[in-house]
């Protein structure tokens, strides 16, 4: 182990008078990287500093910062290739600061989503109103876009620690998603697999699934809405109206359910 | 039977490897938790509830078959304290598990989901007012 010293940039605007710069020792070893000096630096000498962290394994960019005067991200950037003396760290420049070493990186995306929109293929697209638009336009489905596949809905759900079948809000909000802005043919298998007892008809409602989410997706709300379609669905197949979806046996579909329940218990 | 896949790691967190009645009890664990959940388990505690003053109501009626003068004992024994203030929990237990039914009705369809809160909320003032006025016409 070896001490480095880090050179921290402060500044709160509207709460400090002017930038400084702040000296702390941290101890680390080769594989040490500045992101882990930070983290030391907030755990042991400054809890009130701010930056941003996210994967830890340079896949989200989100600790981007200058590090010696050159923009490089904070986990993947070791202490020891540095070189010696002191160790730079301020915030990404020609952006607004928001404090410390975060940066405001709206106006950044707000150009990006403007100027270089993804390729959207007609299929790709969302039918919100009678208009095709894409899908980051819908509100609901960038939401669901944010999902990390943590599993902390299926984690806090109570349904979930009776029915060790239960596929959970996170898939099920998946199938509604997909329903939302549909792209292959699977769809009548989805909601077929989801419309069960161990699907949708499982949930209770106790909405603890949106509120642990780490990313705002907001699953029950899709779930609800997938409960609607497969209610709707129902409803017309009873009527025998138009696009009633597809028939299958009950016993076909809970063969076809219980592989899926089977893999998602034991999974778990 | 396939194999289940359990990290030994895991046991104890997901509930999986957890006996039934433990994991029967999640659901009355609400620290840490949102209103949604409370909802959910103060739902289950009251729809419980009800099944049982099933029986003990089913089992009260069997005093008719004693005859009029048993049976008319028995209900001004149970008009007066402390049965009586069992009836008025009992009137709020039953109207919590009503007004929530309909809120869970509505929002299991997709209506008004993202206002579960407001309307657990509502739920509850309004609860607390339909109980409180049977509280009276019961106590005075």
């Amino acid at each position: 182990m070896a001490a480095f010293v880090i050179r921290v940039f402060r500044f709160v605007p509207g709460q400090d008078a002017r930038p400084r710069y702040e000296r702390y020792v941290v101890e680390g070893g080769p594989r040490t990287t500045v992101l882990d000096a930070l983290m030391e630096i907030k755990r042991s000498h400054a809890p009130d500093l701010a930056f941003r962290h996210s994967c830890h394994h340079a896949s989200c960019g989100t600790c981007a910062m200058r590090i010696n005067g050159v923009e490089r991200l904070a986990c993947v950037t070791r202490l020891a290739s540095l070189g010696g003396g002191e160790i730079v760290v301020e915030p990404l420049a020609h952006f607004p600061l928001l404090g410390d070493l975060v940066v405001d990186m709206e106006p950044f995306y707000a150009v990006w989503r403007e100027l270089a929109p993804p390729l959207l293929r007609r299929s790709e697209g969302v039918m919100v109103k009678g208009r095709w638009v894409r899908p980051e336009e819908g509100e609901g489905l960038m939401r669901f876009e944010d999902c990390l596949e943590c599993g902390a809905c299926l984690s806090a759900c109570p349904s979930s620690a009776t029915d060790a079948r239960f596929i959970g809000p996170a898939a099920l909000a998946m199938v509604e998603r997909c329903l939302s802005e549909p792209r292959d043919d699977l769809n009548a298998k989805r909601l077929l697999l989801a419309d069960t007892e161990h699907g949708l008809w499982r949930c209770h409602m106790a909405f603890e699934c949106s509120e642990v989410c780490p990313s705002n997706v907001d699953p029950a709300t899709r779930l609800m809405r997938l409960r609607w379609k497969a209610t709707l669905v129902r409803l017309k197949r009873l009527l025998s109206l138009p696009g009633r979806g597809p028939k299958r046996s009950v016993a076909k579909r809970c063969r076809d359910f219980e592989a899926l329940g089977e893999k998602a218990g034991n999974e778990r | 039977m396939r194999k289940r896949i359990l990290p030994q790691a895991l046991k104890g967190t997901t509930g999986i490897s957890e006996g039934s009645v433990a994991r029967f009890l999640k659901w009355f664990d609400v620290r840490h938790r949102g209103v949604g959940f409370w909802a959910f388990s103060l739902n289950r505690i009251t729809g419980m509830v009800l099944v049982g003053y099933l029986f003990v109501h089913f089992t009260a009626l069997t005093n008719l078959a004693r005859g009029p003068d048993a049976y008319n004992a028995f209900v001004d024994r149970m008009k007066r304290p402390p049965f009586i203030y069992l009836d008025v929990a009992l009137v709020g237990v039953l109207v919590f598990h009503g007004l929530n039914g309909l809120r869970i009705s509505l929002t299991g369809l997709g209506v008004a989901t993202s206002w579960q809160k407001e309307l657990l909320w509502a739920v509850l003032v309004v609860g607390t007012v339909l109980t409180a006025g049977a509280a009276y016409l019961l106590l005075f």
